[in-house]
């Protein structure tokens, strides 16, 4: 166990080591940033000094080796715009990203693990009917829309909830369910297969047939077992949440590491975009790992051994 | 009995006033599209940034309501000769550290941008000066490399920081903690979340109204309006014209608007050559549009046309140069004197920089093509891109441009955008950059009017752009806040009351 731990982190590193690589030759590719750092009236000559004072006049390769050499020491850099160390800007607000994407997650939890089992409990009747229009409704609707929507109905309209900004949990309800809801769509239809799977396996029917109470048989043997694609996939959630922030903490004026990095992109913050990636790519990682590794808890016959599982 | 009701209705007055001071009913939010970048002054040159540390800090000069120079922390200045400036500074002024405002401040300030390992963009502003000297602890002159008519403008844009506290602190320390002599002392700031100051009732111009106000960033359109009509924020900026209606069916709130400083234009790009270096053409294309109607369908007539390249809130401006009129008759004739009716043009513009700038764009190309000029859109929508392709002179043959720089000074309207060879001017007029350089060199004040007045007129009939529009600032405001805009994009909290 703990060699297959150590093999994953440095196949880790090896895929970190690629993301810097191409997100560092990505953004070099988009331009010279010190076009928008200074004011468009800026003669040549401040150009030139303001690059000389980034050390963008340096070759590409030196570049690259300066800011991996800075970055495995925990040296990004100071972010060209806001002229602060870019770990601690990030630092700063991947606490507010963090706190919606696990409230977005674990609301898309709380309701779509119990829809979708009771979606296949009660197979082909109405609630099954309901809970599919519920899924279909959360796939399809851009969070854009619906955060709009959330805000004119339950902001402006009833005025239950501020319409934007971080300030107490109120804050975090509308902003939540906006990032949640296609989470949820996709998780409870993947807690309904699960469970129409593991409900027609045999050792479901002899339970049953053994007359182990229907709710035990539900929740102790059929949901632990349905639970690893469900794991699975919340794993990947997280990530893709992470990502889907961005939107969401733009409409909401959430303080967070999305909208950090969509302006860090706008005005080419080399230093910045780079440590939020490196940031981000490092949390997914790490995330995979500790879902592959909760394998072997849901189900002991996963035994993560030398030379493969 | 009427004596009894007096002293009651006083009684009463008394506690609702005691009652809004306690409950903090003189806190006010205001909502813009971004946060602020810095809160080191000297470290930007963006509006919205500006607005919110011109609450800190204090200038040597700065503009009334009515956009005229009045005193700030400079009382009075004066020629000594053609390159030197004598600046009289206002006496008993402290930062909010206690740390006392004098002419060393001044020197420090200004030597502070020119480090040489201080990366601020406001370096261009006050490239012209050489050197402050300091005469007496309250009298400063700045000694300038030629003769500078614009000098007052640029001490409107003199920042002064603390020389001991920013010595002590650092620069980074001095941005997160700013220290300046302003009406509003910094409380807090949470990056893309909140800026907080508080009235400093010590200030040279009294106590502020407002006692405590809060920038937020709130980029949505959608959710700034929201929180305008949930009182979550008292006044917003950027409401497009389409939202006005929606706005006024919120009891609570109103809008205001202004004419901008901010012109929007579009520059024919002149120096590629071929058919846009003869001027029939450029003209053509002014005849061919109908910029009123377009401002009126579009903007639902929120803009003014401009008659050359300044606005009427830039001194320089000059009311007697006619519009271009509407007249596609002309247009063709034109294009038929200089032999290209068969025109084919590309027309540039971003999407979401300035209020609905892609469907304006698009107007305009509709009636050029309609008119005889057969014009295309290219719509750029990352704003990099769009500033390097004006930048490195490689624009498409006409590219929309909006313009306003918090000096309002003329001379920063026509040598950044028309004088050969500057970043964002796509046009070369030799008689054009000898007005230029003669109006920014002279120093009587009537003299340098004319000159403008001449060149805005040169610069009209050559038409190096596509005249457009001055821009309407429209805010949403809460009721409760006696508040109306200026024509300089600024918001002051010293002109909010309630």
């Amino acid at each position: 166990m703990v060699g297959y731990v150590a093999r994953r982190l440095v196949q880790s590193l090896g895929v970190l080591l690629g993301v810097s690589v191409i997100v560092f030759g990505l953004l070099h590719l988009t331009g010279d940033p010190t076009r928008l750092l200074l004011p468009l009236e800026a003669r040549e000559e401040d150009v030139r000094q303001l690059r000389a004072l980034l050390g963008l006049d340096d070759p590409l390769w030196l570049q690259y080796l300066r800011f991996l050499g800075n970055a495995v020491r925990g040296d990004f850099g100071l972010s060209f715009k806001h002229q602060l160390p870019a770990l601690t800007l990030i630092v700063q607000t991947l606490p507010a990203t963090l706190q919606l994407t696990a409230a977005g997650l674990g609301l898309a939890l709380v309701v779509a693990v119990p829809a979708g089992i009771l979606a296949a409990l009660k197979r082909n009747s109405f609630v099954d009917a309901v809970c599919s229009v519920g899924v279909l409704l959360g796939q399809a609707m851009p969070v854009y829309w619906l955060g709009l929507l959330l805000i004119m109905v339950f902001a402006v309209r009833l005025g239950w909830f501020p319409a934007a900004g971080r300030d107490g949990w109120t804050s975090l309800v509308l902003p939540a369910t906006a990032l949640g809801a296609f989470s949820m769509a996709r998780i409870a239809r993947m807690a309904r297969s699960g469970m129409l799977e593991v409900l027609a396996q045999d050792y479901v029917r002899t339970a049953r047939a053994a007359g182990i109470r229907a709710f035990v048989v539900t929740y102790k043997y059929a949901l632990k077992n349905a639970a690893i694609p469900l794991v699975t996939i919340i794993g990947l959630e997280f990530g893709i949440l992470l990502g889907g922030a961005v939107i969401t903490e733009t409409i909401f004026a959430w303080p967070g590491v999305g909208r950090l990095a969509v302006d860090a992109i706008f005005s080419r913050d080399y230093p910045l975009v780079q440590a939020i990636v490196a940031v981000l790519a490092t949390l997914f990682v790490v995330i995979n790992l500790v879902i592959d590794l909760v394998y072997t808890y849901l189900d002991p016959r996963i035994v993560y051994v030398r030379g493969g599982r | 009995m009427p004596r009894t009701i007096r002293s009651l209705a006083f009684v009463f007055v008394l506690l609702a006033t005691a009652h809004a001071w306690a409950a903090g009913e003189r806190d006010i939010t205001i909502a813009q599209g971004i946060d602020a970048e810095f809160l080191d002054v000297q470290m930007t040159n963006n509006i919205v940034t500006l607005i919110i540390n011109t609450s800190i800090y204090d200038t040597l000069l700065t503009r009334d309501k009515q956009l005229q120079l009045v005193p700030s922390l400079a009382t009075s200045y004066k020629n000594v000769s053609e390159k030197v400036w004598e600046v009289k500074l206002r006496p008993g002024v402290s930062f909010h550290n206690g740390e006392p405002f004098d002419a060393n401040a001044v020197k420090f300030s200004f030597e502070r941008i020119y480090r040489p390992d201080f990366k601020s963009p406001q370096k261009g502003w006050f490239n012209t000066i050489e050197r402050v000297e300091i005469v007496d602890p309250h009298t400063v002159r700045f000694h300038t490399k030629v003769p500078d008519p614009a000098m007052p403008a640029r001490m409107t844009l003199m920042y002064q920081l603390a020389p001991k506290y920013v010595a002590q602190a650092g620069d980074v320390q001095a941005n997160l903690k700013p220290v300046g002599t302003g009406p509003f002392k910094f409380v807090e700031w949470q990056k893309n979340e909140r800026i907080v100051v508080e009235a400093n009732d010590a200030h040279w111009s009294g106590k502020p109204a407002v006692r405590r106000a809060t920038w937020r960033p709130i980029p949505e359109l959608g959710a700034r309006i929201a929180a305008l009509q949930t009182g979550q924020a008292d006044l917003i900026v950027n409401v497009p014209p389409d939202q006005l209606q929606a706005l006024a069916s919120t009891r609570t709130v109103r809008t205001e608007k202004t004419p901008s400083c901010r012109i929007i234009y579009f520059g024919i790009a002149q120096i590629k050559g071929g058919p846009l270096a003869d001027r029939r053409v450029r003209q053509a294309i002014n005849h061919a549009v109908d910029v009123q109607g377009i401002l009126d369908s579009v903007l639902l007539g929120n803009g003014k046309r401009i008659n050359s390249s300044m606005p009427p809130n830039v001194w320089g401006y000059d009311p007697s140069i006619p519009l271009y009129e509407y007249n596609p008759k002309k247009a063709r004739e034109l294009l038929a004197a200089a032999g290209q009716t068969n025109l084919s043009l590309t027309l540039q513009a971003p999407n979401g920089r300035w209020a609905m700038d892609k469907d304006i764009a698009q107007a305009v190309a509709g009636q050029l093509t309609e008119n005889g000029i057969k014009t295309n859109v290219k719509i750029i929508g990352e704003w990099g891109s769009y500033v390097r392709s004006v930048l490195d002179h490689k624009t498409e043959d006409i590219f929309m441009n909006g313009w306003c720089l918090p000096s309002l000074e003329p001379d920063h309207w026509v040598t950044p955008n028309l004088q050969t060879g500057e970043p964002v001017s796509q046009y070369s007029n030799p008689e054009v950059d000898r007005l230029i350089a003669q109006a920014r060199a002279e120093m009587n004040t009537d003299k340098r009017k004319q000159l403008y007045g001449q060149l805005l007129r040169l610069i009209h009939d050559d038409a190096p752009w596509l005249f457009g529009y001055q821009q309407m600032d429209i805010y949403g405001v809460n009721n409760r806040l006696k508040w109306t805009p200026r024509g300089d994009e600024s918001i002051r909290l010293t002109e909010i009351v309630f």
